[in-house]
């Protein structure tokens, strides 16, 4: 990976909160992911394919999804269903939107999403996984960047 | 009064969905059928026959791009505005050439995507 | 007539019988061969006849009535997409040389995705898939498609070059790592992996962006530690990253207000330097003698320390235009009791930084000051009356510090100093010189280049491990011939090493 890739994703991830919330998120410094698992509440994962192989996930509490999904369905109560496809077209969106960058040669999948606390995300041995905290209002969440 | 527009929205992400929905309320349409995947929106879209369609591209089944080949086949005049989260020229100019009369990417705000669909409308 | 429709049908069922049998001929014959074999019509529709190994190079299973171009759709980019519609559009149309169309076929070689069970994009396959016109008439078949699976001779190419130039890599850093005695390759790996780790740690837990900027400072000085350590046993492969790594960090110090994004090269090094430390311990375990006990005689150890010092001045001469010759003759390395060795070489290697950064003038002042323009440094020891001493001596006259220190001294000076003032007269600075390397003084306020700090910082670490040893640091000057610093520790009553193994 090159400064470039995390450059796009994090530029992708803050444009997101910013058009869809009109609130800013903040990235703190991205780290390399070691073993210590990051996974909270939920999880969108998406593959990458084409001319980059690899994947990228946002994991996210409950609490942040249920807030998020309310501000943008304006709705005082919103639905498991609604938190689960929130995180997956989150991790969608902001993956899609380095397309941008990359070109159609970048390919992305459907999102799969990962309820409760899993173990880890399995992420290929031999490639470096980088972590990008994020923060929106005082919630933290985090995007995890591991392409070849 | 005139006829509401026959609007069928497809997208396998239910808050977009609703979001749609809730952004284009406001204006004369009746939302005559919703999709999840691909191969849904082409069987709806051949009961429903709306007028204007929002449509993903990355979806499970079929993508937006293959669907908006199938339902121009089943009816060349349908208005069909892409949602997609791929902002890329090269998948913009595709979705344009198959047919797309309007494209729209995500993340939209409110007056994005209803400036997008009054254009089409006009 | 009734003869004439016998004729008919015995012919009919005759063709028909022949009709099976060619079919059946033709599906035997489709279901051996091990390519893609399948059959186009004007529409570009798959016929239903194909061979059998065609859904499963191409990973579909519905295959008949569907538009070929419908099968790739998705699964390879949208340029090659909309290259093979116009190439099939040229191949349908008879006007066009079919060997001259052949050109533009973007499927010669391709990659082709497929999902796996979760929907997750992940396998890749190398397909060659080429078209012929069927010239048949009558027929409803218009090309003839072949493909061919090469994903594993492709992916054998692919392996077989990364190995070649992951082979060329390893050989070169293994040729440096030899050279380098085993000891100090351990002590190096072992600095590297927790500096590294300690700039994990500080990075990790700092996310509130009001504090970046206060942690800069610790990861020039992790950076600092870590260049040095390379730089001491000449592993240019790895100073190579370090001091681009040290440089990323001293831009960070320009920015008023950094954010997250301005750490993101920092961080891409960081990773780098992971895996080269990685594949540095790797390569360790091809080195024979490893598996041995860390702990070596001093004899050993001690002709390691002038190693490092030799290196040290190769390296600093390289980049500061300076010329120095180091003598030890005089430098009893079995001398060098147990406890302190570690002392002695941070000692050494510290003050060998600070007076070619402070004390010794350039090759090309020297000359005009008619001077020898090779600046001699010279390390002696002695043991005599239960003291140990260390002897460091140069010949320089470059006492810059007194430029950054004077005003410290002025301004900051704190602790207590009861030794008679020198006259600054006999040598200008001597004053602020033997104040700095009082160990229970302090003279750093962020003055001079960060390089000059970190050399003051290394050598404050050293001046209070040595306060902690018992040991004393004096300087000494003779007017313009030569400074020498030295360092005395008490050796009675101190307790015999352990038993070393023999070299």
């Amino acid at each position: 990976m090159k400064e470039t890739d995390l450059h796009f994703f994090i530029d992708s991830t803050l444009n997101y909160f910013d058009e869809v919330t009109r609130e800013k998120a903040q990235t703190g410094i991205p780290y390399i992911k070691s073993q210590d698992p990051v996974v909270l509440d939920y999880t969108g994962i998406i593959g990458i394919s084409g001319k980059r192989k690899g994947s990228v996930y946002i994991t996210a509490s409950q609490d942040m999804l249920i807030n998020l999904a309310q501000l943008i369905l304006n709705q005082s109560s919103v639905s498991n269903e609604d938190v689960k496809d929130l995180i997956g077209e989150i991790a969608n969106t902001i993956s899609g939107n380095v397309r941008q960058a990359y070109g159609s040669d970048f390919m992305i999948s459907v999102p799969v999403v990962v309820e409760g606390h899993a173990k880890d995300i399995r992420m290929p041995d031999d490639v470096q996984a980088f972590v990008i905290p994020i923060t929106w209002r005082s919630f933290q969440s985090f995007l995890v960047v591991c392409l070849e | 009064m005139a006829q509401p527009v026959k609007l069928m929205i497809v997208d396998d992400s239910s808050i977009i969905r609703k979001l749609i929905q809730n952004y284009l309320n406001e204006y004369h349409i009746e939302i005559v059928g919703e999709a999840g995947d691909g191969k849904s929106a082409v069987e709806l879209f051949r009961v429903l026959r709306p007028d204007l369609v929002t449509m993903d591209i990355v979806m499970p089944e079929m993508d937006g791009l293959s669907v908006i080949d199938e339902i121009r086949k089943i009816d060349p005049n349908v208005k069909i505005m892409v949602v997609t989260a791929l902002s890329d020229k090269s998948t913009g100019i595709e979705a344009m050439k198959r047919g797309a009369k309007s494209y729209v990417v995500k993340p939209f705000t409110p007056d994005k995507l209803k400036n997008a669909f009054v254009k089409l409308l006009q | 007539m009734d003869k004439l429709m016998d004729n008919l049908t015995e012919q009919f069922i005759g063709t028909a019988k022949d009709l099976n049998l060619s079919t059946e001929y033709l599906i035997g014959l489709l279901g051996q061969v091990d390519i893609g074999l399948f059959f186009l019509n004007r529409q570009g529709i798959i016929s239903g006849q194909y061979s059998a190994s065609l859904p499963q190079i191409l990973e579909e299973e519905n295959l008949p009535d569907r538009p070929f171009l419908d099968i790739l759709d998705g699964r390879i980019p949208d340029k090659a997409l909309r290259e093979t519609r116009e190439y099939l559009d040229l191949m349908l149309d008879r006007e066009h040389d079919e060997k001259t169309i052949d050109e533009l076929n973007p499927l010669k070689a391709i990659e082709v995705f497929s999902k796996n069970e979760s929907g997750l994009w992940s396998n890749v396959k190398n397909l060659c898939i080429a078209f012929r016109r069927y010239n048949m008439e009558d027929t409803n078949i218009a090309l003839v498609g072949l493909i061919r699976d090469h994903t594993a001779s492709v992916e054998l190419a692919k392996k077989l070059e990364e190995f070649e130039k992951w082979s060329r890599k390893q050989m070169q850093w293994m040729i440096s790592l030899l050279h380098i005695d085993i000891p100090l390759l351990k002590e190096f790996v072992a600095v590297i992996e927790y500096e590294l780790g300690r700039i994990d740690l500080i990075i990790k837990s700092t996310q509130k962006g009001a504090e970046y900027t206060a942690i800069i400072p610790r990861l020039v000085r992790s950076a600092y530690q870590i260049n040095s350590s390379a730089v001491i046993l000449n592993l240019d492969f790895f100073t190579r990253e370090t001091f681009l790594f040290k440089n990323e960090i001293n831009e960070l110090k320009n920015l008023a207000e950094p954010s997250g994004h301005d750490f993101v090269p920092i961080v891409m090094r960081l990773g780098n330097m992971h895996s080269m430390l990685k594949e540095i311990k790797d390569l360790m375990k091809h080195i024979k003698g490893l598996d041995h006990s860390l702990r070596t005689t001093r004899r050993f150890d001690g002709g390691l320390i002038i190693r490092l010092v030799e290196n040290l001045i190769n390296h600093l001469t390289e980049t500061t235009g300076k010329k120095i010759i180091l003598k030890y003759h005089d430098f009893d390395y079995l001398g060098i009791p147990f406890k302190y060795r570690q002392i002695v070489k941070e000692f050494i290697i510290a003050l060998t930084r600070f007076v070619i950064e402070f004390g010794i003038e350039s090759a090309e002042k020297r000359k005009s000051l008619n001077v020898n323009p090779f600046a001699t440094i010279e390390i002696a020891s002695e043991l005599s009356n239960n003291i140990y001493t260390i002897r460091f001596r140069h010949d320089g006259n470059l006492i810059r510090i007194e430029r950054i220190l004077q005003q410290a001294v002025n301004e900051n000076y704190k602790g207590t100093d009861n030794a008679p003032v020198n006259d600054e007269s006999i040598h200008p600075g001597s004053e602020v010189l033997r104040l700095f390397l009082n160990p229970d003084i302090t003279m750093l306020e962020n003055r001079g280049t960060s390089e000059g700090i970190e050399i003051m910082n290394d050598f404050e670490i050293v001046k209070k491990k040595l306060k902690i040893h018992g040991g004393r640091i004096k300087v000494t000057f003779t007017s313009e011939s030569f400074c020498e610093y030295t360092i005395t520790f008490p050796v009675i009553g101190q307790s015999e090493p352990p038993a070393q193994n023999s070299q």
